[in-house]
């Protein structure tokens, strides 16, 4: 039932066939320009209503206060290869044609293997309950809701909103005060990417990038 | 630029994932010992007391063990019925599912056999099974942790849980514990059950001395272990520092390596001293013994759990940074 | 404000935030954007990766914005001037001025560089703790990359002194030759998103709309606009003298109920206070505030949050919440700090009981007797305004129409000509909403359609209802026509000592006269805006063009600014050099003492210098956004920021609590708070720092449990108000929260 129901963003351009084929959703961390104002996370829980103690996405500072402070927003990154795919026993992470990492938590059983697996710490698990069981999981959905009807009550309830199939970009780049956090399409990303490098005649500050999808652009 | 390290804190305050880990090991361990025993020695062997005390003791740990792993899930009636719901062939946790869900039946049943007096024919019949599955079980503990081969270009990123050293050292350590906690189950039948055809004593002591050597050769694993992490990749040093150094090294050098390793060493000593010397039988230092090793194999467990929570630090690629963000003229003393 | 208006004319950010992208040096003093003006940044960062600008950082603390400069100078709190005019120091020595620019639009340049002589390097680095290798290299960068900005806000204005600081900034980019042009000026970041507006439509209590003031004929052409009688307004003033004087300031209200009436600008106490979206705990001394709020017989906070205010004052009865809308629940424009107009559309219905502003203040002019002339020209549909007497059906109508908010903005258009207030109709700003992706990034100017030329937000002035909007101010290569200018030419064609104020042959907007040129008479008083068009059709500028001054003889206490040590001054050796002001006896209605409470020995019990400021996550009195579980959890508690070291020499740990104390002032009591310590090296081992967001707990003592039942804010916590100390601007009386003394103990 799950992908049947997800409506996947495609590239204008076409493939290497000319047939249009599905887009490929990355992020942009740009360590060179965020300035940790929490925009990003606000926006998200705002849009996602991710309740306290959550963070689908949260923004990491090192050196606070010394020469070479640099602030990271560390979403899940919807990784090419990704660890936590490869782990959880219940195929309830899966990789969407667009490459969004989805989650089915009618599946997922909260082993917290994922947790482990994922080099960002994106998946994230209530507190509190009994035992100190966590329940399910939660991670960032790149806001594309889950495995459900688009837009049905159901999905807003489980996984939050569902922008792209809405034809939006994710919440927290789309709100984000200096563009250091960049949604889309791999191609336009890497644009971005490779116009930044160009204009600083250095690095692009894409953190993460490696790990994420493997070297190159 | 310093490497960025990722924290998780999520695991250090629950308790079960140690001590499933710690008993799941366990349980492997005294099935194997117990299956082994059962096969080398005779019918009337003496080891044939060390043998159904191990298979009593496996059930409850394994019981004990599944029970914590149960409860650590959100949503523990979806890990039950787990073939049913684990699909990925792919995952450890699938694969350990399926070892522990053969494990579990198969250990009640050996402990069954024992106590219904089956008969030996059937016994044997499971003990060939049984031997080998405890191992694998020990194994699998570790390579949970340790998942690297699963993951496309093995990337995994707990640096502690190192894939060569660490599956080994909780097969080892699972034996240790396992001879341990029969030895220790061996006394304490014979406290409960009365006289018998064969002395305790005898057992425990052939017990106590299998666990030297087991743990003889875990000491020197867990030397080769740290000595690779101390000299591995920039996360396996700090990994190294924060089990040897940082908040765990306490319960590293002091719940592990003095308790689990140096101190059953020591104590054997002592009791074999005091026997030879003065004849003593020392079934409290003995039992004493075994507990220190169960709870050195349990502090291990712990340790490297939470020495989990670090991470493999996540570098700047060296084509993305740095940036000089600097134009114009050149002006004298100005930093990147 | 004062410090631009009394240099160039005007008192506004005279570039605006997307120009900074064509900087090629971007100096940030006193101001923290990435905290406080997030997207500004955006702009700053592009300039700083496309331009290659430098980005250079001053400031007592290393902030989030010094983490992306590519300079950082530490100075002191409270020594901007000293600082700036040492750079200009080392500027004039090596010749690295723009004398065309000093000579031909510029004031007084000669007896300057006498004052700025007083500053050699030595003494710059004595009194500000900067090296003199770090002066030399900002003054060089700025030098060597022009045009460049100045950008401050706070940490430039809140000192006894401010004023002068800010004229200090301005002095700078005269003497870079950076006025006037795209990526230049100085870019003062106001700070709430319509405060510019505020200040425009007369907040202070200095001005009626429009900076008029509030002489006579200010009153008879705002008698003209709103038509009236002049009389009438008259008489409803005690006396001529008392309409035509300036009331209380927000920043020393309270004096006007607790000092003895004798000792006040004016008969009797203040009876009564009325907040209208503002906070106590933002205000200094604010155990003061306190004590006013106890004994003023009525307490009137309209705002759509329950405020520190309801909860300070220890008193039962005689305070009343009325709930207003917010922003969302509202049409109207608004004007940031690029002096850009907005339409904002209403999103959602006034929700419970709360009221837009408008509403509430047309049914208090009906209950004062004067609503007839008070919606005088608001033409629209006066259905939202309860009719007396209120009748059941209208109770509940809380919103206006639109038509009567634009009227608002229309009244506006007429009456505010002094600053070009006029073209932005609320036809044009919605149509621009409509057409928003036409503007350039850069410029803010259109490109096609059919508001082709016009730059966003119409920024004032913006002449007619065809002008383009002056996006840059004083810019003399383009065409009045299209937002060109000199200086505002205010200070008559002549100064006191004889020489002009006219801008020299040259130095003019294209298309018209080439000299300076006197303001167009009666254009700011003419509502047929006649006289406007007249100037206009000449090419002329309606306000002329004049020079900006070096010299403010008309601020008698400073004409050049002086630097001048804080009230609570950590160096009583400069306080013997630099002394604070003389005391005032009459400054906004109550005296104002200066020398008399300079105390040098106050370092010697107090040795931290203490400075308050701002968090991203929180904003002034912050009672909505403490209401906000997200933003709670970003920032959960009130802290005070301090060095390892001083951590360490009182033995305390990341997450204890501390006392902080200041000295006594105005009451002869020291007061104190309880905070969490927070252990970081952005702040030196002489400073601490505090924000200024929290409330409802006063010196150790929760104050929860007296807000309305479900209202009390998710986080509570004591607020740097509490400690901060006496000590106000010379001019604005802006409160000097930004430096004073202060000492730790562990809790
Ligand atoms: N998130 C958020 N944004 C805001 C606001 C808010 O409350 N929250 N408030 C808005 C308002 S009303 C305003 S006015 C602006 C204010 O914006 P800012 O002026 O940026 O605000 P502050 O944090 O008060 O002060 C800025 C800096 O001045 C430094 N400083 C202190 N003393 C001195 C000094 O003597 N010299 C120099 N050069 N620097 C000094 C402080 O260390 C601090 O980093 O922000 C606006 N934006
Ligand atoms: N120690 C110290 N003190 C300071 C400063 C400092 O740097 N240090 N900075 C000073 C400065 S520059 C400023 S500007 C002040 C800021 O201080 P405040 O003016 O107190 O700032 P806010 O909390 O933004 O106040 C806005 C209030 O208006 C309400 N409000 C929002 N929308 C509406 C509306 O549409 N209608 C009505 N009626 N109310 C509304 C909000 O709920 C909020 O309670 O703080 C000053 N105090
Ligand atoms: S960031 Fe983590 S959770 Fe997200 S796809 Fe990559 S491994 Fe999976
Ligand atoms: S927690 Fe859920 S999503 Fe993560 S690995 Fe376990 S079952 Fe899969
Ligand atoms: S993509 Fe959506 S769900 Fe993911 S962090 Fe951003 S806002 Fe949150
Ligand atoms: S919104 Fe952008 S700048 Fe702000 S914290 Fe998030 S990523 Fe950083
Ligand atoms: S809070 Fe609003 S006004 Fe302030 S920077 Fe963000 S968007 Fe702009
Ligand atoms: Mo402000």
């Amino acid at each position: 039932m799950a992908q049947a129901q997800t409506t996947i963003p495609y590239r204008e351009a076409g493939g290497p066939q000319g047939k249009a084929e599905p887009a490929r959703m990355k992020f942009y961390v740009d360590v060179k320009r965020c300035i940790e104002c929490g925009g990003c996370e606000v926006a998200c829980k705002n849009e996602n209503n991710v309740p306290p103690g959550i963070a689908r996405i949260r923004v990491v500072t090192i050196n606070e206060g010394e020469a070479g402070e640099t602030n990271i927003a560390v979403p899940c990154m919807h990784c090419s290869k990704a660890p936590c795919v490869a782990v959880c026993p219940v195929d309830a992470l899966y990789h969407r044609p667009d490459g969004i990492v989805a989650l089915n938590k009618e599946t997922c059983i909260g082993c917290g293997y994922c947790l482990y697996a994922c080099p960002f710490g994106a998946p994230q698990f209530p507190k509190g309950s009994a035992f100190g069981a966590r329940g399910v999981m939660d991670k960032c959905t790149y806001c594309a809701g889950g495995p459900e009807v688009a837009f049905s009550e159901r999905e807003k309830r489980l996984y939050g909103s569902n922008r792209i199939a809405e034809g939006k970009l994710p919440m927290c780049a789309s709100v984000c005060a200096t563009k250091a956090l960049i949604a889309g399409d791999a191609e336009e990303v890497a644009n971005a990417v490779r116009q930044r490098m160009a204009a600083r005649g250095a690095g692009g500050g894409a953190w993460g990038w490696d790990s994420a999808y493997g070297k190159g652009l | 630029m310093e490497p960025i390290v990722l924290w998780q804190h999520k695991w250090g305050l629950t308790f079960h994932i140690p001590w499933y880990l710690f008993l799941g090991g366990l349980a492997g361990g005294t099935m194997t010992v117990a299956c082994l025993a059962d096969l080398l020695t005779g019918s009337q062997g003496r080891l044939q007391r060390f043998a159904k005390a191990a298979a009593y003791v496996t059930v409850p740990a394994i019981v004990l063990g599944g029970l914590a792993l149960t409860f650590h899930l959100g949503k523990p009636e979806r890990g039950i019925a787990f073939p049913l719901f684990f699909t990925n062939y792919q995952s450890w946790m699938t694969i350990g599912g399926w070892i522990l869900g053969a494990f579990a039946p198969l250990a009640i049943a050996y402990a069954a056999a024992w106590y219904l007096n089956s008969g030996r024919r059937f016994r044997v019949l499971l003990a060939v099974v049984g031997a080998p599955l405890g191992v694998i079980m020990s194994l699998y503990t570790g390579f949970l942790l340790s998942a690297a081969w699963v993951i496309p270009g093995g990337r995994w990123y707990v640096p502690l849980w190192d894939n060569t050293y660490l599956p080994v050292l909780f097969v080892l350590s699972g034996l240790s514990t396992g001879v341990a906690a029969a030895g220790l189950g061996t006394l304490l039948m014979a406290r409960f059950s009365g006289p018998a055809a064969h002395d305790p004593m005898e057992v425990a002591e052939m017990a106590s001395l299998t666990d030297v050597a087991a743990i003889v050769v875990e000491a020197a694993w867990v030397y080769l272990f740290f000595s690779a992490l101390q000299v591995g990749t920039t996360g396996q040093q700090l990994a190294y520092k924060l089990v040897t150094g940082s908040d765990l090294g306490p319960w590293f050098w002091w719940g592990f390596i003095a308790t689990g390793l140096a101190a059953p060493l020591v104590v054997s000593v002592i009791q074999q001293l005091a026997r030879i010397l003065f004849h003593a039988e020392g079934k409290l230092v003995l039992g004493l013994k075994f507990l220190l090793v169960l709870t050195g194999g349990l502090m291990l467990r712990y340790v490297i759990v939470w020495g989990g929570d670090l991470k493999t630090p996540l570098v700047f690629p060296p084509s993305m940074w740095p940036v000089p963000g600097i134009g114009g003229p050149p002006i004298p003393g100005l930093g990147g | 404000m004062a410090g631009l208006a009394n240099v160039f004319g005007y008192g506004a950010m005279t570039n605006h935030q997307n120009d900074i992208r064509n900087s090629r040096s971007i100096m940030i003093i006193g101001m923290n954007p990435a905290e406080n003006h997030p997207i500004s940044m955006q702009h700053i960062l592009t300039a700083k990766e496309v331009n290659r600008a430098l980005i250079i950082s001053v400031d007592p603390r290393f902030t989030k914005t010094s983490a992306f400069a590519n300079k950082y100078v530490r100075i002191r709190s409270g020594t901007d001037v000293a600082f700036v005019y040492g750079l200009i120091n080392i500027i004039l020595a090596n010749g690295w001025e723009d004398k065309k620019f000093i000579a031909e639009r510029t004031y007084d340049f000669e007896t300057f560089r006498n004052e700025i002589a007083k500053y050699d390097p030595d003494t710059a680095s004595d009194i500000t703790g900067a090296s003199k290798e770090d002066l030399l290299w900002v003054a060089r960068t700025l030098a060597e990359n022009r045009p460049g900005t100045v950008i401050w806000a706070m940490g430039g204005t809140q000192h006894n002194h401010g004023t002068g600081v800010v004229r200090t900034y301005c002095h700078l980019q005269m003497v870079l030759g950076n006025m006037g042009v795209p990526g230049g000026g100085t870019d003062v970041f106001r700070g709430h998103d319509g405060i510019q507006g505020v200040t425009d439509v007369g907040g202070g209590p200095e001005t009626l709309p429009g900076y008029y003031g509030v002489g006579e004929t200010a009153w008879k052409h705002w008698a003209k606009v709103w038509d009236v009688p002049y009389e009438w307004l008259l008489a409803r003033f005690k006396s001529k003298a008392m309409m035509e004087k300036p009331g209380f300031t927000v920043a020393r209200w309270y004096e006007g109920v607790l000092l003895d009436a004798k000792e006040l600008g004016q008969e009797a106490n203040l009876k009564a206070v009325f907040f209208m979206g503002h906070s106590t705990n933002s205000m200094q001394q604010m155990d003061r505030v306190k004590k006013a709020l106890e004994k003023v017989e009525l307490i009137v906070d309209i705002d759509p949050f329950v405020t520190n205010t309801a909860v300070l004052p220890d008193r039962k009865d005689g305070i009343y919440l009325l709930p207003a809308a917010t922003n969302y629940e509202a049409a109207g424009s608004a004007t940031n700090t690029n002096r850009d107009l907005q339409w904002r559309q209403k999103i959602v219905d006034p929700v419970y009981e709360s009221r837009p502003d408008l509403t509430i203040m047309v049914d208090l002019a009906e209950r004062l007797g004067f609503k007839k002339q008070f919606i005088h020209n608001m033409k629209g549909d006066w259905k939202g305004v309860p009719a007396t007497p209120m009748s059941e059906k209208d109770k509940y109508v809380k919103a206006l129409p639109e038509q009567t908010i634009e009227d608002v903005l229309r009244e506006i258009n007429m009456g505010c000509l002094s600053i070009g207030y006029v073209g932005q109709t609320p036809e044009r700003l919605k149509r621009q909403q409509e057409w928003g992706h036409v503007f350039d990034i850069k410029t803010k100017k259109a490109v096609g359609g059919p508001v082709d030329g016009e730059q966003w937000g119409l920024p004032w002035p913006c002449w007619t209802d065809k002008h383009p909007g002056s996006a840059i101010l004083y810019r003399t290569d383009i065409p009045v026509a299209q937002g060109g200018a000199g200086f505002r030419a205010v200070w008559g064609p002549t100064a006191p000592d004889g020489k002009t104020m006219l801008s020299a042959d040259g130095s003019a907007p294209k298309d018209g006269p080439t000299k300076g040129y006197p303001a167009q008479k009666d254009y700011a008083v003419d509502l047929t805006g006649e006289s406007i068009k007249l100037a206009l059709a000449e090419g002329r500028n309606p306000y002329g063009n004049g020079r900006a001054r070096f010299n403010s003889w008309n601020i008698a206490a400073d004409p050049f600014p002086i630097h001048r040590e804080p009230i609570h001054s950590p160096r009583p050796d400069l306080i013997v050099k630099w002394p604070t002001y003389d005391d005032v006896k009459e400054h906004y209605r109550v005296p104002q003492p200066y020398k008399s409470m300079q105390k040098p020995e106050w370092v010697k019990s107090f040795p931290l210098i203490l400075t308050t400021g701002r968090v991203v996550e929180m904003e002034g009195g912050s009672a909505p956004q403490r209401t906000s579980s997200w933003l709670v959890e970003l920032n959960p508690e009130m802290y005070i920021e301090m060095h390892p070291k001083v951590a360490a020499d009182h033995n305390l740990r990341h997450g204890e609590m501390c006392w902080v104390e200041t000295p006594e002032d105005m009451d002869a009591k020291p007061s104190r708070i309880k905070v969490k310590v927070k252990i970081t090296k952005r702040v030196g081992p002489d400073t601490v720092f505090l924000p200024f967001h929290w409330g409802g707990v006063f010196e150790g003592n929760s104050l929860a449990h007296k807000f309305p039942e479900g209202t009390a804010p998710f986080s509570i916590g004591e607020s740097a108000n509490t400690v901060t100390t006496y000590g106000y601007d010379r001019v604005t009386q802006m409160q000097e929260t930004k430096t004073s003394l202060c000492r730790v103990k562990k809790a």
